[in-house]
């Protein structure tokens, strides 16, 4: 997994990236930031749960995806059933250029996280 | 490059200069912006970025461009300037490659060279300033009490080198104030307006502070108050502020047309602007109640939670995507435009138009 998320970090300049289980342990992960992986783990898990229950609550649908753009950054959530993948890039990054490869290395992590019997 | 290449080169540059006066469009100040770029010529790269954006402030072509070589203008600079200390370290270059990152929006780098200056130069009370100041910004994005304590020690500092220096006592005064230690700030509008050149907002704010009750909190509290509350206490109005109507006829009228725009557009469903309790709505929305009212406060009230501890600054814009279509929200202050649209639908465009609804609204506002 780790392998995957360095991959990914390099190929699109993030300055880190995890993956977070839904009550928001981190599973693996690759960050060279101030902030620490359980600081971003928790914090997603928050998001992602909050953004979740009132979707589901309004009988919106499930999330998949979110997109959070601030002022010195921007932070990529992607559904990976039981896990989520947390990506954290510069506000300077163009999101339509690194979507494809977060996708991609979503789809790698799928994989791994899915029980195979 | 030899005299014919030149020749040849400078008649072609000329021919698009032209080109870009007589027929003038996004796209010949992008392309003649894109010859200097590939001659490395970034001052002449900038000008014509700059006549560009003139004539076509929203072309996004010519920001990019814009953008590209004011960064590259920037890092040259900061190449010489660090070429300069390393030979002969001195203060002054120091506090101009700073401000050269303040003007880059480095924020970690501006820290780490006023820093590396106070090292050096321990008595120089300009980077301690310039270190508070830039602390005080970090403050005022996040609220974290961390950043408010560490610009305050540094601004104190600048004041005991120097209990002249304006500028520290106008941030304390400022910070204070905002944090409702209004006894402290009290100390630094007095010393500001026992100066005839004081500028009026000082005036206005001792004025104010003279109304307020002081707190017995210490200043270290109220910042910890802050940080848990997600506001500032007093948001810094003079009196002629104060009085200001929020959101007049003609800014609701504008706000209605806006979200009457976001709906027309094909895949927008629902389109709504948030602002406090209150809420104005187009679109496939029966009533106040409905989930997707609730879901963009959950949103923009989580979002901006996570973004501030993740030091990330203030959360601006949000896309979620999911089984509903895609929910693209816009929030400033406490302020959200939100739209939902069917899967599919290009959102880069709407998320800027909710841009424009928003920062539109508050001007009207602030006009009033």
């Amino acid at each position: 997994m780790e392998s995957i998320l360095k991959e990914l970090n390099s190929s699109t300049g993030a300055k880190g990236s995890v993956v977070v289980t839904q009550d928001g342990m981190v599973v693996a992960g690759d960050i060279y930031w101030e902030v620490q992986k359980d600081v971003v783990g928790a914090l997603s898990s928050f998001l992602v749960m909050a953004t979740d229950r009132c979707l589901q609550q309004g009988k919106m649908g499930t999330l998949d995806r979110m997109t959070m753009i601030a002022t010195h950054g921007k932070l990529i959530i992607v559904s990976l059933r039981d896990y989520f993948l947390v990506v954290l890039v510069d506000q300077f990054a163009a999101i339509n250029q690194v979507s494809p490869l977060i996708d991609e290395a979503g789809r790698k992590l799928m994989k791994l996280t899915q029980m195979k019997v | 490059m030899n005299l014919i290449k030149r020749f040849k080169l400078s008649r072609e540059l000329a021919r698009m200069e032209k080109r870009a006066k007589e027929d003038p469009s996004p796209s010949t100040f992008v392309d003649l912006a894109q010859a200097y770029i590939n001659l490395g010529w970034i001052d002449h790269t900038l000008r014509v970025a700059q006549e560009g954006l003139l004539l076509f402030p929203r072309s996004e072509e010519l920001q990019k461009v814009h953008r590209y070589a004011r960064m590259n203008r920037l890092n040259k600079r900061v190449t010489e300037l660090r070429s300069r200390i390393s030979k002969h370290p001195n203060p002054e270059a120091y506090h101009e490659l700073a401000s050269v990152y303040q003007e880059m929006g480095d924020q970690g780098a501006l820290l780490n060279v006023c820093q590396e200056c106070i090292r050096r130069f321990p008595e120089d009370g300009e980077a301690y300033l310039i270190l508070g100041e830039a602390e005080v910004q970090t403050y005022y994005r996040g609220l974290v009490a961390k950043q408010g304590r560490a610009a305050m020690k540094n601004l104190r500092h600048v004041l005991e080198l120097d209990n002249k220096s304006e500028a520290a006592h106008q941030q304390l005064a400022r910070l204070y104030f905002r944090i409702g230690a209004i006894r402290q700030a009290k100390e630094h509008l007095e010393h500001l307006a026992r100066r005839r050149e004081c500028e009026p907002e000082f005036r206005s704010l001792l004025d104010l502070a003279n109304k307020m009750p002081e707190n017995e909190e210490d200043a270290d509290r109220l910042l910890r108050i802050v940080e848990e509350r997600g506001s500032l206490l007093n948001r810094g109005e003079t009196p002629a502020r104060t009085n200001q109507t929020v959101a007049s006829e003609e800014a609701i009228s504008g706000i209605r047309e806006g979200l009457s725009r976001l709906v027309q557009v094909e895949g927008v469903m629902k389109a709504a602007y948030i602002r406090g309790s209150k809420a104005l709505v187009k679109g496939e929305i029966k009533n106040g109640r409905d989930p997707f009212l609730k879901a963009i406060r959950v949103i923009a009230k989580a979002s901006q939670r996570a973004a501030r501890r993740m030091d990330l600054g203030n959360f601006s814009k949000g896309i979620v995507d999911g089984s509903f279509g895609h929910i693209c929200i816009c929030t400033f202050g406490d302020v959200s435009a939100a739209i939902q649209v069917r899967e599919g639908t290009q959102v880069d465009r709407l998320l800027s138009d909710l841009q424009d609804l928003v920062a539109g609204s508050l001007f009207m506002a602030g006009q009033r």
